[in-house]
């Protein structure tokens, strides 16, 4: 019998507005997010990801529909969010001019009435996010990328099962955010659900199962990125002729300059794209594979304008 | 929870150098500026008092008049002295006909220098008043025999003084502390730092809202108000801390190092009731301020220019006394004004029932302004969303 992984949040038929016969910033939106899994939440600017995770973290309340967090009946929602929920802004929510160890140490206060847990769940985020050697300096004089684990331990500290994460590796560098996607992949394994927002679409492809694409307030894709879905992305020393182009049996995306992209669905696909590369190898200057599709359905989806 | 609130709030404030600088460097310079100023003043008063006589030939009785006037405190050059800035008091060819008698012209003439402050010469006036008054009483006991006239003149001087002496119908003990310069400033700017507080507060307020600290918190398991009541318990602690240390500065250091009497305050239990009610409604004050404004341009407008404003009409820029009666009359509805009364009370030993009512005043104040600023808080914070 195969293992169901049970349903940590469910949306059904969300809608908020903001104000009366404005447009709906969120339309009769569905979806569910399971235990262990990460989703992202991609859209424009405006599409409506804001106010989306406002309202699955009870910041603002559903006009319809329901939110419900069906894993934790026993509570109500706010009750849910108040014990199960953490939050990772993309500014640094904490306090620059205490210590590391006295941020937590105040979070850590506020959510866990037991004062005798209080160590051992600050000296567990410290772990997590390998901080260790930063324990006690001021936060404000941390790099960037401490500052960013930091801002994770918090969330941490509060021993969540569902995380909501908008941008965390924004201004780091690529060490840094290596450590931090380590960091969120581990939390995935441990059976953390993440709800993630990004304009970087590479992590997203790194980190994420689903992709929930908005606009206008409305969903208008979910993508599972653990199909078979491949990406090509090619680039030549001078542009391909019309002729060339046509060699490929699906659409070919140009990118910036002699940049080209196409997603290979099946293995026939792939058969035919390497066979017009193969015709074209003269004029091939480098060539890369990615099961990153994410980029280009970004691309087909919200190309042209919003009406 | 709440040890851990006060602890960061008292090290958020404690790090930051700005925070210190508003709530104890800038009352402590304040105290000192104002203290030396006044003690300066008082001084300069003194040594202010130089008047030059004209027309002794006149008068008998001139030498006489100068003397006195010289038992008053003034300095009268042996010639005149005619310098622009030189005060004067011109005496008239009638004058020892006219001067025992009640009506008539005026047979003197004062001419105060324009240089001198309006206390200086409201001092001077009344002084040469009262060394005319004791002439009066001069010419009075000669004629009466109750003064020798064989007697030289330094000792019937002496026997005037001693005769028109009044000190003795007055309280000399609160004379003695009201006198003291620092009793005017120290408790002025000592609330003037406490109600600065609104700025450290505000700044941590709009850090909280803008770095998404307080969109974290609405996550966690404490209501918004029991957050910010914390905060207010913190806050009141912070400010009971900065008024003992800034009353210790402005009761012992400062006063010793101008080499004035030592401020004393009246009893402990009105003085931890007095540093309480004085901190609380400083604090509810400034958490009403801070959660109205939205950016650091508005804490520092707002923050910084409503508690000016209120020190200037409280009296402590300007004295009272010198005020417009109507804008004197606001004084009475300032907390700042209530809260300096109280300390005044304190600190000159003379505490009467307007204790409790500024007292009242101030509970009743902190009330309506905590009210207020719970409320508006939790409006923010409703409002308050990702992002």
């Amino acid at each position: 019998m195969a293992h169901v992984k049970p349903v940590m949040l469910t949306l059904e038929n969300v809608s908020f507005g903001y104000k009366q016969n404005a447009p709906l910033s969120i339309d009769n939106v569905s979806l569910s997010l399971i235990k262990g899994s990460c989703t992202a939440i991609l859209g424009p600017n405006g599409a409506g990801k804001s106010t989306l995770i406002s309202l699955m973290t009870g910041l603002l309340m559903a006009q319809t529909g329901a939110i419900n967090y069906p894993f934790y009946k026993q509570y109500g929602l706010t009750q849910a969010i108040a014990q199960k929920v953490a939050l990772v802004p993309q500014d640094f929510a904490f306090y620059h001019e205490l210590s590391v160890y006295d941020n937590l140490a105040f979070f850590v206060s506020i959510s866990e009435k037991n004062r005798h847990l209080h160590a051992e769940q600050i000296a567990a985020a410290i772990k997590l996010c390998n901080l260790e050697e930063v324990v006690n300096k001021t936060a404000g004089t941390l790099s960037g990328g401490y500052k960013r684990r930091l801002n994770i331990a918090i969330a941490l500290s509060k021993q969540p099962d569902i995380i909501f994460l908008d941008e965390p590796t924004v201004g780091i560098d690529p060490l840094s955010r290596d450590a931090i996607i380590t960091l969120l992949l581990d939390l995935k394994r441990q059976g953390k659900t993440l709800v993630y927002t990004s304009h970087l679409l590479h992590e997203v492809a790194q980190l994420c199962d689903d992709v929930v694409f908005l606009r206008g307030g409305k969903v208008v894709a979910c993508e599972a990125l653990n199909s078979e879905k491949l990406s090509l992305s090619f680039s030549t020393f001078k542009p391909l002729l019309n002729t060339q182009s046509t060699l490929f049996s699906q659409q070919l995306v140009t990118l910036e300059g002699n940049h080209y992209q196409l997603v290979i669905n099946n293995s026939e696909q792939l058969g035919a794209a390497f066979s017009a590369l193969g015709q074209l190898s003269d004029d091939i200057k480098a060539l890369s594979f990615s099961d990153n599709h994410i980029e280009q359905l970004y691309r087909d989806l919200f190309a042209e304008p919003l009406c | 929870m709440l040890i851990h609130t006060v602890k960061k709030e008292a090290r958020l404030i404690a790090n930051d150098l700005h925070s210190l600088a508003v709530l104890l460097l800038m009352p402590i310079l304040f105290m000192v500026i104002m203290t030396m100023a006044s003690s300066q003043s008082q001084q300069n008063m003194q040594s202010n008092l130089s008047l030059s006589v004209i027309g002794k030939a006149y008068s008998k009785h001139s030498n006489v008049l100068i003397e006195l006037l010289k038992a008053q405190g003034f300095i009268v050059p042996s010639s005149p002295i005619t310098q622009t800035k030189q005060s004067t008091l011109t005496i008239a060819p009638k004058f020892d006909q006219l001067i025992l008698m009640r009506q008539g012209t005026s047979q003197l003439t004062l001419e105060i220098s324009d240089e001198l402050a309006p206390q200086t010469r409201m001092l001077m006036t009344e002084k040469v008043k009262a060394s005319l008054a004791q002439l009066k009483l001069y010419l009075y006991m000669l004629d009466t025999g109750d003064l020798d006239v064989d007697l030289p003149l330094n000792e019937q001087i002496s026997q005037i003084i001693t005769a028109s002496d009044v000190s003795y119908l007055l309280a000399q003990q609160s004379i003695k502390a009201l006198d003291n310069p620092a009793l005017n400033s120290v408790p002025a700017w000592w609330v003037f730092g406490i109600y600065f507080i609104v700025l450290p507060i505000s700044l941590t307020f709009i850090n909280e809202r803008n770095n998404g600290t307080l969109v974290r918190l609405k996550t966690y398991p404490i209501s918004m108000a029991r957050y910010f009541y914390n905060k207010a318990c913190a806050y009141v602690l912070v400010s009971i801390v900065q008024g003992g240390l800034l009353a210790l500065i402005g009761c012992i250091v400062i006063p010793y190092c101008l080499d004035l009497p030592l401020l004393s305050l009246h009893g402990l239990l009105y003085s931890i009731l007095t540093f309480i009610t004085v901190s609380c409604t400083a604090i509810a004050f400034a958490l009403l301020l801070a959660s109205l404004v939205s950016s650091y341009e508005q804490a520092i407008v707002v923050g910084g220019g409503v508690n000016i404003i209120l020190a200037a009409l409280s009296g402590f820029m300007v004295p009272l006394e010198i005020m417009p009666d109507n804008l004197a009359a606001l004084a009475n509805g300032s907390p700042m004004y209530w809260s300096a009364q109280l300390l005044r009370q304190l600190m000159s030993e003379s505490i009467d029932h307007t204790f409790w009512q500024y007292s009242a005043s101030l509970w009743g104040f902190s009330l309506l302004c905590f009210t207020a600023a719970l409320w508006t808080f939790n409006k923010k914070m409703r409002n308050l969303t990702w992002n």
